[in-house]
């Protein structure tokens, strides 16, 4: 993973020290609560229902088992022995207190992590897939750009007050497992037929209560120009995205009152003027980063392994883990594993100190000690060597984190909800729980692979608009109700779901998940997955089934 | 105007009676310390227009970049210092229009935007009624690393140091 120099090191513990600064005005009176508010938001601190939340950036997904053990020891510490990881890749801490803050952002910066621009109307923390590095469809490691314009946009002086927050992601994939298309701009790296690299500039992707999936900006962008082209967009988004009201102040908002065609010559005509020289990626930079990941040192293992095939053989539950919770690996003989934080184990994304330090052990005893976060909440170990599966999953087990469901219908994206959450209208995770519960694992492997999201409220924060099964929260008469969406998806073809009928409400939302997946395994041809079935039937075998009385 | 930080040669201080005042209607004041609204510039003759001119909204940017070479001071307002459009407009007059003139931050301007407001092109900052003008120079510095380009400092670190 990328090592921090002594200018990272500095920038972040100075950070620290001009916002203990400005803890101690606002606690003294010089600072109002309208002024403390930006400047404690871009440093990750929220102030939520019951108490302070902590933000920990986690740039792109990444970690070292080390600076896993001191978010563990973060979340010993200053909250109540658990983390929360997030869609943006992030983790956070729900518990916090504001006079212990300055002290905790110290302890991170101690590990080469901060919380800098996690929050508030910035760019905030680049994110990409949780596979960069080792997938093998991939034409360049996308966290050596996501680490580039990480840099650039940190505390950059002209951005941080912009109309909105602003959310950058990078696939160099084949397969977008990014969710590229609902950022505000995604960046496609790929390379032309002379081997060159480009991008593929995507604008106004974005959920929340008006979502839309981006539209194309810029075909072929050169690589060296990408950070002149990123500050292209934001001045124009700077100067002319709205301020008026916070529901319309996104660049998808901008792009698409505009329409892409004005908005994408306003960026050119603004790209134009800018000197190329000035932010001018060189090889040198992108050679310099690149070294800066310190590459990891495969082994070369083979790919036969006979007591890996007993065991496959001969034990059922690991067999079915491997076959949902495993990947495959660009290098012979490892693989990427899996791990699920979801029910019924854990609340989704939700994971305890001791079990934070379990898998930090484990990346350290079978892999290179690195770890990622994905945006689905779930954390992988991205190089284990085919050989040591086999304990890896009993280490997990033994965490209480073996649990074989990735992609599955208990993999759900789930908000935190009315429960800690000021925004969210309903209370997500019990709800989330009982439509889980109402699957057994065989059922759930039968059904197969399916994209199920719950948002608490409009904000979409669980993205449920790009499920296969989208669940809105809302509060109808004193219930929580859920709205369902169906046919969304995420990847490069991303599609937003659409609403089914009127909301069901909280109790009666497991049975309406059955009725639905019941239609599905009833027309399902061979092979065919959920999102196929529904993109061949149309919605409306779903709608007469879940909605009988609005036949005819 | 009162409380007012100014950068000169480099070097920060606070000036309590700066000489620059906002055009009043019932009141003269001298050409060469008088800041008009963009509208009431352009609505004198050449050799009646003040020295300073106030921008206050984004759309305004157009009408003074023609005559940027016959004004001192541009004050720019930050209306609320959650509105970070004048950054960019600070950025703009010195880099696309090549403004040389003393560029001053006016309105809703406080110590932890300063070094932010400094790094864009701001050369003075009339500091918000009621804040100490004193401390808010303590915000000038900012951070000693910045990764990215600024007005102030136009190669990002990549270009200005060497990292390896």
């Amino acid at each position: 993973m990328y090592q921090y120099d002594d200018y990272d090191r500095a920038l972040v513990a100075e950070r620290v020290e001009q916002f203990r600064d400005q803890v101690t005005r606002y606690q003294n009176g010089q600072l109002s609560e309208d002024e403390f508010l930006p400047l404690r938001l871009q440093n990750g601190l929220y102030l939520q229902k019951h108490a302070y939340m902590l933000r920990v950036a986690i740039p792109y997904g990444v970690l070292s088992a080390k600076q896993l053990r001191a978010l563990a020891q973060v979340s010993d510490t200053f909250d109540k022995g658990y983390g929360h990881f997030t869609t943006r890749q992030n983790i956070q801490f729900n518990w916090v207190k504001l006079p212990e803050v300055p002290d905790l952002l110290a302890f991170l910066a101690e590990h080469d992590m901060h919380a800098i621009q996690t929050s508030g109307n910035v760019v905030r923390n680049v994110t990409t897939e949780a596979f960069a590095g080792v997938a093998e469809d991939e034409v360049y490691d996308p966290r050596i750009f996501a680490e580039i314009i990480r840099q650039w946009s940190t505390i950059n002086p002209e951005f941080l007050f912009l109309p909105r927050k602003f959310k950058i992601a990078v696939s160099a994939s084949e397969e977008d497992r990014a969710a590229v298309r609902i950022h505000d701009v995604g960046l496609y790296l790929f390379r032309d037929s002379d081997g060159e690299l480009y991008f593929k500039v995507m604008v106004g992707g974005g959920l929340g209560r008006t979502p839309f999936i981006s539209q194309t900006l810029n075909e072929k962008l050169p690589w060296r120009d990408l950070l002149t082209y990123l500050e292209a967009v934001l001045r124009v988004f700077n100067r002319y995205g709205r301020r008026d009201s916070k529901y319309k102040a996104r660049i998808k908002i901008l792009v698409n009152t505009l329409g892409i065609d004005t908005f994408k010559s306003e960026v050119e005509q603004e790209f134009q003027q800018i000197p190329k020289d000035i932010n001018g990626l060189t090889d040198n930079e992108l050679s310099r980063i690149a070294s800066q990941f310190l590459p990891a040192v495969y082994e070369t293992l083979g790919e036969t392994d006979l007591e890996f095939a007993t065991h496959l053989q001969n034990n059922e539950a690991f067999s079915d883990w491997y076959d949902l919770n495993v990947r495959s690996h660009k290098v012979s003989g490892y693989r990427s594993v899996v791990i699920s934080t979801k029910f019924p184990n854990n609340i989704p994304g939700d994971v305890t100190s001791v079990q934070i330090r379990g898998i930090a052990d484990i990346a350290e005893r079978f892999g290179f000690g690195e770890i990622r976060v994905t945006h689905e909440q779930n954390l992988v170990l991205p190089d284990i060597p085919k050989s040591s599966l086999f304990q890896v999953w009993g280490a997990l087990n033994h965490i209480g984190l073996g649990l074989a469901n990735h992609a599955l219908l208990s993999d759900m994206i789930v908000c935190p909800g009315a429960s800690y959450c000021n925004l969210a209208t309903a209370h997500s995770f019990p709800v989330a729980e009982q439509v889980v519960n109402a699957f057994t694992l065989e059922e759930q492997q039968d059904i197969g692979p399916v994209s199920m999201n719950l948002s608490g409220c409009i904000n979409s924060c669980a993205h449920h608009h790009i499920a296969n099964i989208g669940m809105l929260g809302l509060n109808k008469s004193k219930t929580d109700h859920y709205q369902i969406t169906l046919g969304g998806c995420q990847g490069t073809d991303s599609r937003l779901g659409k609403v089914l009928g009127p909301a069901i409400a909280e109790s009666d939302l497991p049975e309406a998940i059955r009725t639905i997946m019941d239609v599905y395994r009833k027309y399902r041809e061979v092979d065919e997955t959920f999102i196929q079935t529904v993109d061949r039937m149309g919605l409306e075998p779903f709608k007469e089934a879940l909605y009988p009385e609005a036949k005819g | 105007m009162k409380n007012v930080i100014i950068i000169s040669d480099g070097e920060a201080r606070v000036d309590l009676n700066d000489s620059w005042q906002f055009g009043q209607e019932d009141e003269q004041i001298d050409r060469s310390v008088r800041v008009d609204e963009i509208s009431t510039w352009l609505e004198h003759s050449a050799s009646g227009r003040s020295q300073g001119v106030l921008i206050q909204k984004e759309e305004e940017l157009e009408l003074i970049a023609p005559h940027l070479a016959n004004i001192t001071m541009i004050a720019l307002t930050f209306k609320d210092f959650k509105d970070g459009r004048a950054y960019s407009l600070a950025y703009l007059l010195r880099t696309r229009f090549h403004f040389k003139g003393d560029l001053r931050a006016v309105g809703d301007v406080m110590r932890d935007q300063l070094s932010l407001m400094r790094q864009c092109g701001f050369t003075s900052f009339a500091i918000k009624e009621g804040k100490e003008p004193f401390d808010a120079l303590k915000g000038i510095k900012g951070l000693s690393v910045t990764y990215s380009g600024s007005v102030s400092n136009p190669a990002p670190l990549f270009k200005r140091v060497r990292r390896y």
